[in-house]
């Protein structure tokens, strides 16, 4: 201190004003490079902020103000819980198991595909001889089960396949001459997502009349039977007897995988960000 | 020494003080400097004085025509007198205005060497000096206020060693300046020659009893120097008359100040010498105190120059330090316009600052109602991306749940369009129709004629594959050779709402040849294309 002093005083009035004024200067750049000139950055970057999300905006024609957006929002929230309860509304009506849920949760081992064709064939075979219409034994089911087969997909086919029969039976039909379980079909969003939607088609080939062809016509539209009609073909059975037809038909039980919130996420009632599902 | 100071306009002398010092003293920094803390000299501006004998005094008129300014011919002579000297010399002048059309002035030069003592004598005493003054200046200062007398009047001031000699008039100002190395010690000395005294006795002898006055038995000796003394003032003269010439500037009259002025008689015996009416600086003079103006003349004039400097003023003093005066002067006006200046550039600086706040917080607040508004976009196009991807997934769904229906209505409308005498053997989807071999790989049961029909459609058929029912064909035959039956089955069916097309599939030559094997009438295929939901 004593030190400074001593310099100050050598200095003399003019260079120590001299000194004051440069110090002040100094001070004075100080503030403005250290204070001001990062504020004015900051307003321009700000400014640079603003104007490129207001393009942003403008380009993607939202230039509108929070009120009119938040309305907009609402109404699309209000659109998607509504076609969210109509698919639930038509899961439910179309699903081809109401159990469908709990077949899908439990896990499916080969034996107890076994155990349940056995099952199926028994009870088929007994209701169709108490019916007296003739019904392929094996129901189109192999017994074999391989090991690139899925299980719990031949489990599956063998429902479809019990409730095609026995809504067939039900109808009293004359003769049920094929029954021909296909390859499941599973609807996706994309090639490599997972199935929403799997169809399990079953091909019949039957004998009866019209009447019960409007019987089974009508019984797969209810949602207790439901199945979908994928291909029918009637034709006369006989030349002679033009009252027996030749029916056939790919009748898919629909059995949904998915649900828009397992594949979206969930919507919330509050307006929130609704996850984009990388399938 | 003397004190003064402004009283309205003009300054006047307010104390006189004087040190004695003792003769043949070395180093008189010792008994000045307290002598000066004593009388509170240290925190006073103070002008002092150059001995006159240090200095040049050169009068000299510039010639007619002669286009050089006064201060440029000064500077001329002083820079060929300087190279005289082969010393580095400082100079100042002042104006003469004896006559309107001359342009005269008094060059007064001293040694550069001579004034730093002066200033380094003045450091030692702690004063602050504002201004160097050649001693006949302050001579002249200090005696011509007042005295509207015609010519010019010879101003003396008659020291210890040195007598000040000042030739000028109020209205010419100072024209002729010089200082010679002969003053009361001249007597002094003279008288100690003569009566055998000591230098001190002598000068104790001269100022109690010491007279020119023909009376006194000092007179003699002392007349013998005053002789001598006056001689130097004529040849003063001389030099001042060989400058001036007759006329205005004669010298009329003059005035004695100065210690040495004060011994008895002199004035009259220089009164006779020179025969000029002679003065002693008394008169006239207002004293603030009890103190003898005539000794106090020159630091009468010192003073006076430091509060009022008059036209015909002289300042030695250098000009740095005369910059640092003037520094030193501006100083608070430099410091105040500093800390205006200041004041203004922290207010504008805080101003800004505060306005870039306040623009940042504006823009800040904006941006975030963007960043809102970019989230609430986003959350909507999600949705909406949303939406679009369920009822994608329900696409295929609708599609595939709509055949049902679409069938059982189509065999409803065909059951009660289909003229009765017609008959319907076969009513199948596209897909079912063109790809029979899936159902049954043994086409050779289909009648022929239709297997061509099917095999030529099929073509058609496997392009058009889709996922439900698009397309159903309808087979029969008619008796009707004219097909009106038929079309008004299509008619009907092109009413309905759900059927988007309806039309013959196809008709050539093997549906006539098999309608005459059949004898049953002729065959017809109906394509129906069905809205899709």
């Amino acid at each position: 201190m004593s030190t400074v002093r001593a310099r100050l005083d050598d200095l003399s009035e003019r260079q120590q004003v001299l000194a004051i004024i440069v110090m002040a200067g100094l001070l004075l750049f100080a503030t403005w490079f250290f204070l001001l000139l990062p504020q004015n950055r900051k307003r321009n970057q700000l400014r640079l902020d603003i104007k490129s999300m207001t393009d942003q905006l403008q380009q993607r024609n939202y230039l509108r103000g929070e009120p009119a957006l938040q309305q907009e929002l609402g109404s699309e929230q209000d659109e998607a819980r509504s076609t969210d309860k109509e698919w639930s509304a038509t899961a439910l009506r179309m699903a081809a198991f109401a159990d469908q849920q709990q077949t899908l949760s439990n896990p499916v081992g080969t034996i107890d595909y076994k155990v349940k064709l056995f099952e199926v064939r028994s009870s088929l075979i007994r209701k169709s001889r108490e019916a007296n219409i003739g019904l392929p034994p094996d129901l189109g089911m192999e017994e074999a089960v391989r090991s690139n087969e899925d299980a719990r997909k031949l489990m599956l086919q063998l429902r479809a396949v019990e409730k095609a029969v026995d809504l067939a039976l039900d109808r009293k039909i004359n003769l049920l001459r094929t029954i021909k379980p296909m390859p499941p079909i599973a609807h996706r969003m994309t090639p490599e997502s997972e199935p929403f939607l799997e169809e399990y088609p079953v091909r019949l080939e039957f004998l009866g009349s019209i009447r019960n062809i409007y019987e089974m016509l009508e019984a797969i539209l209810r949602s207790e039977s439901s199945f979908a009609l994928r291909n029918l073909r009637i034709d006369t059975a006989s030349e002679n007897d033009p009252n027996i037809l030749r029916v056939r038909t790919t009748l898919s039980a629909l059995v949904f995988l998915k649900t828009p919130d397992d594949l979206f996420g969930a919507m919330s009632k509050k307006p929130g960000r609704v996850r984009r599902p990388s399938f | 020494m003397a004190w003064a100071e402004l009283r309205g306009a003009a300054a006047v002398v307010t104390r006189r003080e004087q040190l004695r010092l003792p003769q043949g003293m070395a180093d008189t920094t010792t008994v000045v400097r307290p002598w000066l803390e004593q009388h509170k000299v240290g925190g006073d501006p103070c002008v002092m004085s150059v001995p006159g004998a240090q200095c040049i005094y050169q009068p000299f008129l510039l010639p007619r025509g002669d286009p050089r300014g006064l201060e440029a011919a000064a500077d001329m002579e002083a820079i060929r007198f300087r190279e005289m000297a082969s010393e580095e010399m400082l100079h100042a002048f002042t104006r003469i205005d004896l006559a309107p059309d001359e342009k005269r002035l008094l060059l007064a030069m001293v040694r550069t060497s001579a004034l730093d003592r002066i200033l380094e004598t003045a450091r030692s005493y702690a004063i602050e000096v504002v201004d160097l003054v050649p001693s006949p200046v302050a001579l002249f200062r200090a005696l011509k206020a007042g005295r509207e007398a015609e010519g010019a009047t010879l101003y003396l001031s008659v020291g210890h060693s040195s007598t000040d000699l000042a030739i000028g008039s109020p209205a010419a100002g100072l024209l002729f300046a010089r200082a010679f190395g002969s003053g009361g010690q001249l007597f002094s000395d003279r008288l100690a020659r003569d009566k055998k005294l000591s230098p001190a006795q002598a000068e104790n002898t001269k100022i109690r009893e010491g007279s020119l006055l023909p009376d006194n038995e000092l007179a003699a000796p002392l007349r013998a120097a005053a002789d001598l003394w006056i001689s130097e003032i004529e040849a003063c003269l001389g030099i001042y008359g060989s400058v001036f010439g007759a006329g205005k500037a004669d010298v009329a009259r003059i005035v004695l100040a100065g210690g040495g002025g004060r011994l008895k008689g002199l004035a009259d015996y220089l009164a006779i010498k020179l025969n000029l009416n002679v003065e002693t600086a008394a008169r006239g003079q207002a004293a603030a105190d009890e103190t003898d103006p005539m000794t106090f003349a020159t630091a009468d004039g010192l003073a006076l120059c430091g509060l009022e400097p008059a036209e015909a003023h002289i300042s030695l003093l250098p000009r740095q330090v005369r910059d640092e005066l003037t520094f030193r002067e501006q100083k608070p006006y430099w410091v105040g316009a500093g800390v205006a200046a200041g004041l203004i550039l922290a207010v504008s600086l805080a101003g800004g600052f505060r306005d870039l706040r306040r623009q940042s917080t504006d823009l800040r607040a904006k941006r975030e109602s963007l960043r809102r508004r970019q989230d609430l976009v986003e959350q909507i196009e999600s949705i909406r991306w949303r939406t679009s991807s369920v009822n994608d997934m329900a696409a295929p769904l609708r599609t595939i749940a709509a055949a049902g229906p679409a069938m059982r209505t189509l065999l409803d409308l065909v059951a009660a369009k289909k003229a009765p005498e017609d008959l319907v053997t076969m009513i199948c989807d596209a897909d079912s129709y063109f790809h029979e071999e899936e159902w049954n790989p043994d086409t050779s049961a289909i009648r022929s004629g239709m297997r061509d029909r099917r095999a030529a459609a099929k073509k058609v058929g496997e392009r058009d594959r889709q996922l439900g029912i698009q397309r159903v064909i309808i087979e029969g035959y008619t008796r009707q050779s004219s097909f009106a039956t038929v079309k008004g089955l299509i008619e009907a069916l092109r009413e309905a709402q759900f059927v988007r097309s309806a039309d013959l599939l196809s008709d050539d030559k093997l549906v006539e040849a098999e309608t005459a094997a059949t004898h049953r009438g002729r065959a017809f295929v109906i394509d129906v294309g069905l809205i899709q939901p």
